[in-house]
């Protein structure tokens, strides 16, 4: 562990302007090379001199990477658009407030406004034992300091635990989870498209990673089909304090109600596990059913079914509960 | 100007005071140094450059305990750009800021004790090139076992941290007993024992640490440093470098706060005036937010066991407290703070029988020292929680409780602390009235509650860190013929507005305006000396080495101005930059032609004014001058808060509080101090915490700090302020300037233990420890579903081989202040102490 930080060794910077030439910059440099967003997570590894690279691929200059546009009825997101960029967009302002709202819960004002959407969802765990560098299972090690009896957990997952017991804390991944957005992902040899629910991972499958993207890949758009366009959205963010912090637990939704009984759901909670977690038990079960307290009761207690709080998280639990229950309500507010 | 509707409600406890006729004290005004600070105009110890500089970085220890047993610097030596490699045996003297705790040298000689412990210093011509250059540092240690907490500390007294202190990890104990306790037990009606902890935390104050020493063109040595304690750093650098404090020039530098972080003399800033010294060129550091959190000095984590004996009317017939103390690494203000932890038990609720005995243990961490209410916010905590308990058990209002229990003015406490003004029972009354107190304790809906706690603090330790009979603080005044007066203070302006208070005073007294008035302070060579801004100590103590340097000008310009005016000196009154006699309009001068006058008759108009403590007749024990203050202040805080039952989430809505300062100088100013007060108090309560965690045995066992970052380290952001609502208490205490009592620390101590209470109302369950975070509640809550006691909190207080108490009987069993079991010591030679000036 590095005791004195905060001074960013040095690294060649390459500012490429086509995703081709990333990509082959990437290539050549392969292990020793990183992508640069807007660079939050990016300049708290080098910072802290966990992560040095002598090749870093800044993005910011390729052309279309960036912007909103209004694509087959829906939307194509610009994997390098600002937080407050989507924020203030007006149509996702208007059709899908679920991604504004859970856009401007991300971290603070100057941070969205440097921070991207790509960056976002792509980015790396949050453990402090990790994030110190510590040689823990997901950095290549053979143990997992969090999940010890001393150990600092309070953060830390209570579903899909494997080895890793790091969150993912991103707030715009379960939206886009619930508003079923569709990576597009250019691999060195091909544009592939895949589920936002698929794109990320959990420890069981690559513990040293996030999501699916390989070393040399490049998320570069996220698409929302119209497909949930201005059904009635909850999102909400329970964090230690107001602003600049991460979710301990968030919850979004999208519901299609048919009457008075829930058409269509989709639920999504993060911060609880290694990757955003899409509760379809609970979709099933609240399908048809009213939307009142006896639903929302139902669901919350199956939302948590299995879940293995750690030492100091337990809390997460009614927590996670809870925002379930307020989801499926549509309400936010009530003290229980 | 700040409105008149934001500012306090302001009460007087005494009706028939005058004061009306002052003008520019109480007066709600623009701080004197604001608009160079809006403007961004203040030069920071890390915005100075000097030609030629150089730049220092430290190599710390990655190990939180270890024996050095050779370190090779050849290589960073020869690396291109570094101009020096400092290692321990370079400046291997010893100090630290009490003279009972000299155990830290600048850089480690053989014996790293914390993660970051500074090892080896690199100075070179940049700054990259310097950080570079220590990982070209060969250091071989052997790693020790570490020690992690104060219940290890006992149980392991090998290997010892420190070669001094008590025996094994044990660095201070101190026992005391007050009257019989048993006596107290046995009279009581209920006895409550009560176990609390209060957790570390640091003080993150906005500005890292910097600093940058030269050497002056006649040798010697100019240090500009964030500091609070120029003096004490003045007298440190002496020390270690070996050099006259003549030939050294401290400058403290505008503060981005302090909170006790740089109350200490630091490391680097002894590093840095060596390298600067051997290379006849100016050497800076800036510390980074990561090595601020090793040098640390923050709140010392404290478990503590309360047992109070209570009669059914609430009386308190006797407290027993034991407090166990984590002092990290080194002394620090440690031996201070320990005794802090039970010091000001008495000064709060009239305590008849007192026992006292706590313990500091080093630890494998970084030193604790003094944060906001040094030593204090621990037991207060505990005290105020016991008193929620005791006031339930009772059944009476806890606000009533403390009323019938609070401490007389001018009393003189079971461990012979000698009161000033009291305004308890009115801060008490008020806090209750605006806050809606009694419409709503027990009787807002389940998940609301409110809860009430109250505090005491010094105005200034009534003793020095070192022995001396010398003044606390000093004031030169010097008079220019066109008007303007000059102030040359030995104080720090550390962000709390002292240069606008000594402003205020001598504008009050002379008459004019404070944009006429220029402030140098913090300069050990322009300034006379000021012990340092601690301990709430400035306003009162320089306040009146400010009035006495102000009343000998004033007197000087009367003597003139009454002999050519014609009239007897005491008709004259100084204001609007005139002397005049009120009675006869056309007999005045204005201030210039006065000075003019006086400069005439008496040569240069300069004056100085000083200021010592009262005498401290009352407390003769050993240890009894810690928590001796000229006079003390009190609070009184409501916090109101939502907890949801199901998940444990806590919300602070609303905080109220009342702070008896005596009188508001400035009330913007002592606005800003309480808000800030509450400010901290909140982020101790709710999520401030300095942890650690050692790793499991297989691994290396090793201690963990948790990421030290501001991320990491949460602390409330301006959107987590709830509205807080503050009225002044204002009766001035004869003993402060113009009346002026404490702002800075006080109104933060009752605000932790006011949220336990709350939350307690809320949903029945007790939090004893801090920070109360939604996981304990819930915990608590499951404990209170299942039966059990329905409380969260430490569980084990272990047992400590105390020494015999020092017995000193209370006033009231006719105790003259001296243990009766103490060996005597020869009588300390008779002190010069002139005339405490009072007004």
């Amino acid at each position: 562990m590095a005791v004195i930080r905060d001074v960013i060794p040095a690294f060649e910077l390459f500012q490429p302007a086509s995703i081709e030439d990333a990509q082959s910059l990437l290539a050549r440099y392969g292990p020793e090379g990183w992508v640069l967003a807007g660079g939050l997570d990016t300049f708290d590894w080098l910072a802290d001199r966990i992560k040095r690279p002598t090749a870093v691929v800044d993005l910011g200059q390729i052309k279309g990477l960036s912007g909103v546009r209004v694509v087959d009825g829906g939307l194509e997101i610009g994997a390098m658009t600002t937080l407050t960029e989507v924020v203030q967009h007006p149509v996702v302002r208007e059709k899908y407030r679920l991604l504004a709202e859970a856009a401007e819960a991300a971290a603070s004002p100057q941070i969205r406004n440097q921070g991207t959407i790509g960056g976002n969802v792509s980015q790396d765990a949050r453990c402090w034992y990790y994030r110190a560098g510590w040689p823990c299972y997901r950095a290549g090690g053979n143990i997992c300091y969090a999940d010890t009896p001393k150990g600092l957990n309070r953060e830390h997952a209570i579903l899909d635990a494997d080895r890793c017991v790091a969150v993912n804390p991103s707030d715009t991944a379960p939206a886009l989870i619930a508003l079923d957005a569709k990576m597009v992902i250019r691999t060195p040899k091909e544009e592939r498209v895949v589920d936002a629910e698929d794109y990320f991972i959990g420890p069981a499958t690559d513990i040293t990673r996030m999501t699916v993207l390989q070393p040399g890949d490049l998320l570069t758009a996220i698409r929302i089909p119209s497909t949930w366009a201005g059904a009635q959205f909850y999102f909400e963010k329970v964090r230690d304090r107001n602003v600049w912090d991460f979710a301990l637990v968030n919850v979004a939704s999208a519901t299609k109600v048919s009457g008075s009984a829930i058409g269509d759901v989709r639920l999504v909670v993060n911060g609880v596990a290694a990757h955003p977690v899409r509760l379809k038990a609970v979709e099933a079960a609240v399908t048809g059913k009213p939307r009142n307290e006896a639903t929302a009761e139902l669901a919350g207690q199956l939302a948590v079914q299995g879940a293995q709080p750690l030492q100091h998280n337990g809390y997460k639990v009614p927590l996670m509960t809870n925002l379930v229950k307020r989801a499926i309500r549509g309400v936010a507010g009530e003290a229980a | 100007m700040p409105r008149e509707k934001d500012l306090p409600k302001r009460a007087s406890r005494d009706p028939k005071r005058s004061g009306d006729d002052l003008r520019v004290i109480g007066a709600a005004r623009r701080r004197v140094d604001s608009r160079g600070k809006v403007t961004g105009q203040p030069i920071y110890a890390d915005d100075i450059s000097l030609p030629r500089m150089a730049h220092c970085k430290l190599l710390r220890s990655p190990h939180p305990h270890a024996r050095i047993r050779s370190i090779d610097t050849s290589r960073a030596s020869a690396h291109p750009g570094v101009y020096l490699v400092l290692t321990g045996k370079d400046m291997p003297i010893e100090y630290g800021i009490l003279p009972v705790s000299q155990d830290e040298t600048a850089l480690a000689t053989d014996h790293v004790r914390h993660v970051g412990d500074p090892v080896a210093a690199v100075i070179a011509r940049e700054e990259l090139t310097a950080f570079e250059a220590l990982d070209l540092i060969d250091v071989d240690y052997e790693v020790l076992a570490t020690i992690s907490s104060p219940e290890e500390a006992l149980a392991t007294p090998e290997p010892r941290l420190h070669t001094y202190g008590e025996e094994g990890n044990i660095h201070k104990r101190v026992s005391f007993e007050f009257g019989d306790v048993n006596v107290g037990f046995a009279e009581a009606d209920e006895v409550f024992e009560d176990l609390f902890f209060y957790q570390g935390s640091t003080h993150l104050a906005m500005e890292q640490h910097a600093s940058v020493a030269a050497k002056d063109r006649d040798g010697k040595l100019t240090l500009w440093t964030s500091t609070q304690v120029p003096h004490y750093l003045h007298r440190s650098l002496a020390k270690v470098l070996g050099m006259p404090t003549g030939h050294i020039r401290v400058i403290a530098t505008p503060c981005g706060g302090g909170f006790g972080g740089k109350s200490d003399p630091m490391n680097h800033e002894l590093i840095v005036s060596k390298a600067a010294l051997m290379l006849d060129r100016p050497v800076k550091i800036s510390l980074t937010r990561e090595e601020v959190f090793y040098c640390h000095r923050g709140r010392h984590p404290v478990l503590m066991k309360f047992k109070a004996g209570v009669k059914k009317d609430g009386t308190l017939t006797a407290l027993d407290l034991q407090t166990l103390v984590d002092g990290g690494g080194y002394g620090s203000f440690g031996v201070a703070s320990t005794f802090y932890t039970g010091a000001l038990q008495t000064t709060a609720y009239h305590l008849p029988r007192y026992k006292f005995r706590a313990c500091r243990t080093f630890t494998n961490k970084p030193p604790c020292g003094p944060k906001r209410g040094h030593g204090t916010p621990q037991p207060r905590f505990g005290q105020e929680v016991q008193m929620d308990k005791i006031a339930e058990r009772l059944n009476i209002d806890p606000a009533e409780l403390r009323l019938r229990t609070a401490v007389k003015p001018n009393e003189l406490t079971a461990n012979f602390l000698q009161l000033g003004t009291v305004g308890l029972s009115e801060c008490i009354e008020r806090v209750v009235a605006m806050s809606g107190w009694k419409d709503k304790f027990r009787k807002l809906p389940e998940g609301r509650g409110v809860g009430l706690a109250c505090s005491c603090y010094l105005t200034g330790a009534g003793l020095s860190i070192y022995w001396n009979q010398m003044p606390h603080s000093g004031i030169l005044l010097k008079l220019d013929r066109g008007g303007g007066v000059t102030l040359q203070a030995g104080t720090t302006e550390i962000g709390q507005g002292s240069d606008d208070v000594l402003s205020a005073i001598v504008a009050e007294i002379l008459g004019i305006n404070t944009a006429d008035i220029r402030v140098y302070s913090g300069d050990t060579d322009l300034g006379p000396v000021d012990l340092g801004s601690y301990s709430s100590r400035v306003t009162l103590m320089a306040g009146n080495a400010a009035v006495q340097a102000a009343e000998r000008a004033k007197a000087m310009l009367a003597e003139v101005v009454a002999e050519r005016l014609e009239v007897p000196p005491e008709y004259l009154v100084f204001a609007n930059n005139h002397v005049f006699d009120p009675g006869a309009a056309e007999k005045k001068l204005t201030f210039p032609e006065a000075i003019c006058l006086a400069e005439a008759k008496f040569g240069t108009i300069g004056t100085a004014g000083s200021y010592w403590p009262p005498k401290m007749p009352a407390a003769k024990y050993k240890g009894g001058g810690v928590g001796t203050s000229p006079t003390y202040t009190y609070s009184a805080a409501i916090v109101e808060v939502e907890v949801d039952p199901n998940t444990g989430w806590l919300r602070v809505v609303n905080v109220w509080n009342t702070h008896d300062l005596g009188r508001a100088l400035n009330p913007t100013l002592a606005l800003g101090q309480v808000e800030g007060s509450i400010y901290m108090g909140l982020g101790e309560a709710l999520m401030e915490e300095q942890d650690f965690r050692r790793l499991p045995k297989k691994l290396s066992h090793a201690l963990v700090h948790k990421a030290p970052s501001m991320l990491d380290y949460k602390s409330l952001t301006s959107l987590d302020m709830p509205p807080v609502y503050t009225e002044f208490v204002e009766g001035p205490d004869p003993r402060g300037p113009f009346g002026a009592k404490e702002v800075g620390q006080g109104p933060m101590l009752p605000i932790a233990p006011a949220v336990a209470n709350a939350v307690f109302d809320a949903v029945g369950v007790r939090i004893d420890e801090v920070p109360i975070t939604p996981e304990k509640i819930l915990k608590a809550l499951a404990e209170k579903k299942a039966g059990r006691a329905p409380r969260f909190g430490p569980k084990h207080f272990p047992q400590i081989q105390w020494p015999e108490p020092l017995r000193v009987p209370p006033p009231w069993e006719g105790g003259d202040g001296r243990a009766i079991n103490d060996t005597p010591k020869p009588p300390k030679p008779a002190a010069k102490v002139e005339k405490v000036l009072s007004r």
